[in-house]
């Protein structure tokens, strides 16, 4: 795809500012009904998903060129897809967020990128993870553990750490419970240690979809030719990576079931083959990752067109309008709740309409000030619950979580992944 | 053209609102530019308005706002208010305009549950006010346009139409105090305000300019900036919080739980005489909290989930449902009320000879539809914009007695159904109808909805020559002419180049240089004013005391 193919959709955005909000009637307080971390923190229109789509047309008119203005405000986007979410509740023919991301590409294309992520690319170009760290250590968070060497030996399931799981040291535990819990439960686990490299999604979100394309082509062949039957993952963003960005640029995962570690727990906690025994007295509210929420949802490929019918365009053959209902929310509640003495409350903003972590798209990297401060917005929002943690299911959005906690001193907020919090209570 | 970054202008406005807070850059300064029914106005099949602005700034404050109005002054610039910015009038309507995007002014300063009423920023929408309103057994009256508008903005800057109307009033009966940057950048307390009583009331005790300043359509960024304003609020019978699912579904909302003093009802009529006996009665026994038009065509409209949903549902539902109707929700203090209201209800139906339309009555539509009466979300943008890319409406906006409002309805039917037979409009059927009521059914507002592809330039010539006939057909047939009816037809004429133009005429000169340029700045004026005692011309006098350096931009025609 191109951004001239979203031009014909985005001719019927009509200025709206719904994609600021979250769904209207979703809305329970003033404080947070905003949904899109970049108009929030920045106000001017074209920060928000309608004010992206407009940008395109104009620079597709040739009204104008990407300034250094309109880069900066192309790139302090995390991609969260909230705008769209609520955009396509209005209309099916606007695409907020692909339109977002295809001008990164064209940032790209146009040689004009963003500096600080040009240097995250070139290392992880280069070194196949995002820190620029030894391919030779990737598996190192898996020393000592039982599990098997999925590139020399069969195994049912192949656990994918992923960059932040394999080389944050602090993430490390969450990997490692994750395949003692699943291997406890009699589960056939490999990994590809050292022969893992990162899923690329990062990549495609910073704007370097041919980077991506080769990476994860890479990573996909190794994937399918372990001959795992499940490929299984604790990180929110390599799920959206596998879930969504493969099938958009037609790699193939067939035959692969793609399973979040939440969705394991979840069905092993069911069948009882989990063991919890200790209460846990805490009042927690769960974060829905964009990459496992509203972004997980399964991605077809629609190659049809519109025709009039009754003065309407219509999608023939019918497409699928992405709200973001078909992602992953009920397994990491379910988990949650499954376990003694926790009592669950939802945040304003959940599932579908949850707001960002503040670190995808890139943001993380170049702009860490407005990630801490979209991170800080969310904690803001567990607090006003009268929570003691907040929950999430992806180590991004703790990263970011923990540099909020760090950098506003809310300190009396835990900040706890889900594999954890199972964890603690076994 | 946009402000030079070197010009001492510029530097100014920067040095009042902050770097972050100001832009030129042309690209940045297109999503000012674009907006619903830009087709209309400039190049068709193109939703650009003509006109840039000069630079776009967003001030946080009152006193951030009257600076910047002070520097337009200064510099010869003009200036124009933006709330949320949903309708072609927030753009620049004349050259040599900075826009002020009031988004960072968006709070909600006081809630007085003795006085009833909320103080607010132009940046609260509905579905903020209304959340925290509910929350402590208030409501107040939501914009039918949708939830994400400003509230302020309807009722101290223009429309005003909603479902609430019904015993809430009108935009501008809801607007109490108000604190206004004039367009000379003086600050003005109006109402009780004014003279230190509070926010109370926008009558006095202190200066009562509301007439003035709002009229009936307000002045759409016209005449300075309100940047703060107390909106009046009514008792809520229903939940604290409304608990829903299926948030992002349209077609498909629901309540969890709907309480048992709330009750929607879908009612429908063999003819207009007996649909408006039956409405004057409903006001005249006091039932009903809303009440509104939402005929088939346009009903279907919403409940589909997509496009290719309404073409399948138009062809179930349609010829099921019946042509001639309106909906009223009661909402009670308990469920005996609601029971007692029923049968009151029912009793006018068997005066009538109407009916329940029932099948609109069961899941899901009773919950889509309740919850939009209550909410109105974001239906009303699902169903007419999000579906074609533009609409309006012919006859548009219109007041009028509760007879005219059946004439009205069936005249425009018919013309339109001529337009949809070319192909070029959105197939409803003809039967778009959509409309409020207002002083317990004394008055209605009632329009004719029309939805057209505005990338396509043939289809919004077919919309405004659909508007040319209806204008026509109204003046002859019932001596009325809509305002924005003829705003439509002209403004397609209207030359772009006439907007630059309009940059250095005062109102005076509006009135009295150039008649050819008065009249096509606002024909409805033109036509209109000579009948009714020339007010145009006392408006604009009016105006040019209010705005001695003619730097607020131009309201539209
Ligand atoms: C789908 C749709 C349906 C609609 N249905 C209805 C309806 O049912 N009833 C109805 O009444 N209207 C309706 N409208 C018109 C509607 O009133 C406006 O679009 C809406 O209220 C505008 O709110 P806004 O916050 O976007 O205002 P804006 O577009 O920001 O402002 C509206 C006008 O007021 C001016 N303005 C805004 N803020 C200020 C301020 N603080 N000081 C001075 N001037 C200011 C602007 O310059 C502009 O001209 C509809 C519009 C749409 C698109
Ligand atoms: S992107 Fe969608 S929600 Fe946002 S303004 Fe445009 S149409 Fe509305
Ligand atoms: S993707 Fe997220 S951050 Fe980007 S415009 Fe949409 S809502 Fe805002």
């Amino acid at each position: 795809m191109a951004l001239e193919d979203y031009e014909f959709g985005a001719r019927y955005c009509s200025r709206d500012s719904i994609c600021k909000f979250i769904p209207q009637y979703a809305v329970k307080d003033a404080r947070f009904a905003q949904c899109c971390p970049s108009i929030s923190r920045y106000n001017v229109h074209a920060y928000s998903g309608g004010g992206r789509v407009i940008m395109a047309t104009s620079l597709l008119q040739g009204r104008g060129e990407i300034s250094e203005e309109v880069k900066e405000i192309i790139y302090k986007c995390q991609l969260c897809g909230a705008c769209q979410t609520s955009c396509h509740i209005v209309t099916e023919l606007v695409e907020p967020l692909e339109i977002a991301r295809e001008l990164k590409f064209r940032c790209v294309e146009e040689g004009k990128e963003n500096q600080a992520l040009s240097s995250v690319r070139e290392r992880l170009v280069k070194t196949n993870n995002i820190f620029g760290k030894k391919q030779a250590d990737r598996g190192k968070w898996a020393e000592g553990l039982k599990v098997k060497d999925a590139g020399a030996e069969a195994a049912e399931v192949l656990f994918f750490a992923g960059c932040r799981l394999s080389y944050d040291d602090s993430f490390a535990p969450v990997a490692r419970k994750s395949v003692e819990l699943m291997s406890g439960a009699g589960m056939d686990v490999g990994i590809l240690g050292k022969g893992e490299t990162c899923c690329g999604g990062r990549l495609f979100d910073m704007g370097y979809r041919e980077d991506f394309r080769k990476l994860a082509s890479t990573i996909a062949k190794k994937i399918k030719a372990c001959g795992a039957k499940r490929l299984v993952t604790a990180c929110g963003c390599c799920y959206g990576t596998f879930k969504q960005f493969f099938p958009m640029m037609e790699l193939d995962l067939e035959g692969v079931e793609l399973l979040h570690i939440s969705e394991v727990l979840d069905d092993l906690m069911g069948e009882g083959k989990i063991e919890l025994k200790r209460e846990i007295p805490l009042r927690v509210t769960y974060h829905d990752p964009c990459h496992l929420g509203r972004l997980g949802e399964p991605y077809e490929r629609w190659e049809g067109q519109y025709v009039k019918k009754l003065g309407l365009w219509v999608a023939e053959p019918d497409r699928e309008v992405r709200r973001g209902l078909g992602g992953v929310f009920d397994p990491p509640r379910n988990v949650i709740a499954g376990i003694e003495g926790i009592k669950l409350v939802e945040m304003k903003r959940k599932r579908e309409y949850a707001w960002c972590c503040g670190a995808g798209g890139g943001v993380l990297e170049a702009y860490p000030e407005f990630a801490a401060w979209t991170a800080g917005e969310r904690l803001q929002e567990a607090m006003s619950e009268g929570c003691e943690a907040l929950v999430t299911a992806c180590p991004w959005c703790e990263t970011a979580f923990r540099m909020a906690v760090k950098e506003s001193g809310v300190g009396e907020l835990k900040v706890m992944d889900l594999v954890d919090l199972v964890a603690m209570a076994t | 053209m946009a402000l030079e970054e070197s010009s001492q202008a510029y530097r100014q406005l920067r040095e009042i609102v902050g770097e972050e807070n100001i832009t030129t850059d042309p690209v940045v300064m297109d999503t000012y530019v674009w907006q619903w029914l830009g087709d209309l106005v400039g190049e068709k099949g193109n939703c650009f308005m003509p006109l840039r602005p000069e630079a776009v700034v967003l001030p946080g404050s009152t006193r951030e706002v009257q600076r910047v109005v002070k520097v337009c002054n200064r510099f010869g610039l003009k200036f124009k208010a933006h709330s949320t910015g949903w309708i072609s009038y927030a753009a620049p309507l004349t050259e040599g305009v900075v826009i002020l995007d009031l988004r960072r002014m968006d709070r909600i300063l006081e809630i007085n549950t003795k006085d009833m009423y909320a103080l607010i920023e132009p940046y609260v929408t509905f579905s903020q006010l209304q959340a925290e309103l509910m929350k402590v057994g208030l409501n107040c009256e939501v914009n039918a346009a949708g939830s994400n508008c400003s509230a302020l903005a309807q009722a101290a800057a223009g429309f005003g139409a909603g479902y609430g109307n019904y015993h809430m009033g009108y935009g501008a009966g809801t607007l109490l105090g108000v604190e206004w940057v004039l367009p000379d950048g003086e600050v003005l307390k109006m109402g009780s305000l004014g003279s230190g009583c509070g926010w109370i009331t926008s009558d006095g005790p202190g200066p009562s300019l509301k007439g003035i300043m709002r009229g009936h359509m307000g002045t759409l960024g016209g005449c300075g900036v309100f940047t703060k304003c107390a909106l009046r609020v009514y008792h809520w019978p229903g939940p604290t919080e409304i608990v829903c699912e299926n948030e992002a579904m349209p077609g498909y909302e629901r309540f969890v739980n709907l309480p048992d003093n709330i009750a929607m009802y879908y009612l429908y009529f063999d003819d207009y005489e007996k649909r408006s006996e039956a409405i004057c009665k409903v006001g005249e026994e006091d039932i009903g909290y809303v009440m509104g038009f939402m005929q088939r065509g346009l009903a279907i409209l919403g409940l589909a989930d997509t496009n290719a949903h309404f073409v399948d549902l138009k062809e179930d539902l349609f010829d099921a449902l019946p042509s001639i109707s309106f909906v009223v929700l009661l909402a009670t203090h308990s469920r005996e009320e609601l029971e007692h209201q029923k049968r009151v209800l029912e009793k006018i139906l068997e005066e009538t000879g109407g009916g329940y339309i029932e099948l609109l009555q069961q899941e899901p539509f009773n919950d889509v539809i309740t919850l939009h009466l209550i909410k109105v979300g974001t239906l009303s943008a699902h169903a007419v914009c999000g579906r074609s890319g533009a609409f309006l409406c012919a006859p548009g906006s219109n007041a009028v007695t509760r007879r005219i409002a059946g004439r009205l309805e069936s005249l425009s039917i018919e013309l339109k159904k001529k337009y949809i037979e070319e192909g070029k409009l959105v197939d409803d059927g003809g039967e778009g109808t959509w409309g409020v009521v207002w002083d317990h059914g004394h008055t209605i507002y009632i329009e004719n909805l029309v939805e057209w592809d505005p990338a396509d330039p043939e289809s919004s010539m077919a919309h405004v020559r659909l508007q040319e006939e209806v204008n026509k057909e109204t003046i002859e047939k019932l001596s009325y002419l809509s305002s924005m009816g003829t705003f439509v037809e002209e403004s397609a004429k209207m030359n772009p180049e006439d907007m630059v133009k309009l940059k250095d005429m005062t109102p005076s000169d509006l009135i009295e240089k150039s008649e050819e340029m008065a009249a096509a700045h606002s024909p409805y004026d033109a036509k209109l004013g000579p009948l009714l005692r020339n007010y145009h011309v006392w408006l604009r006098r009016i105006r040019e005391q209010l705005d001695p350096n003619n730097s607020s931009d131009a309201s539209p025609p």
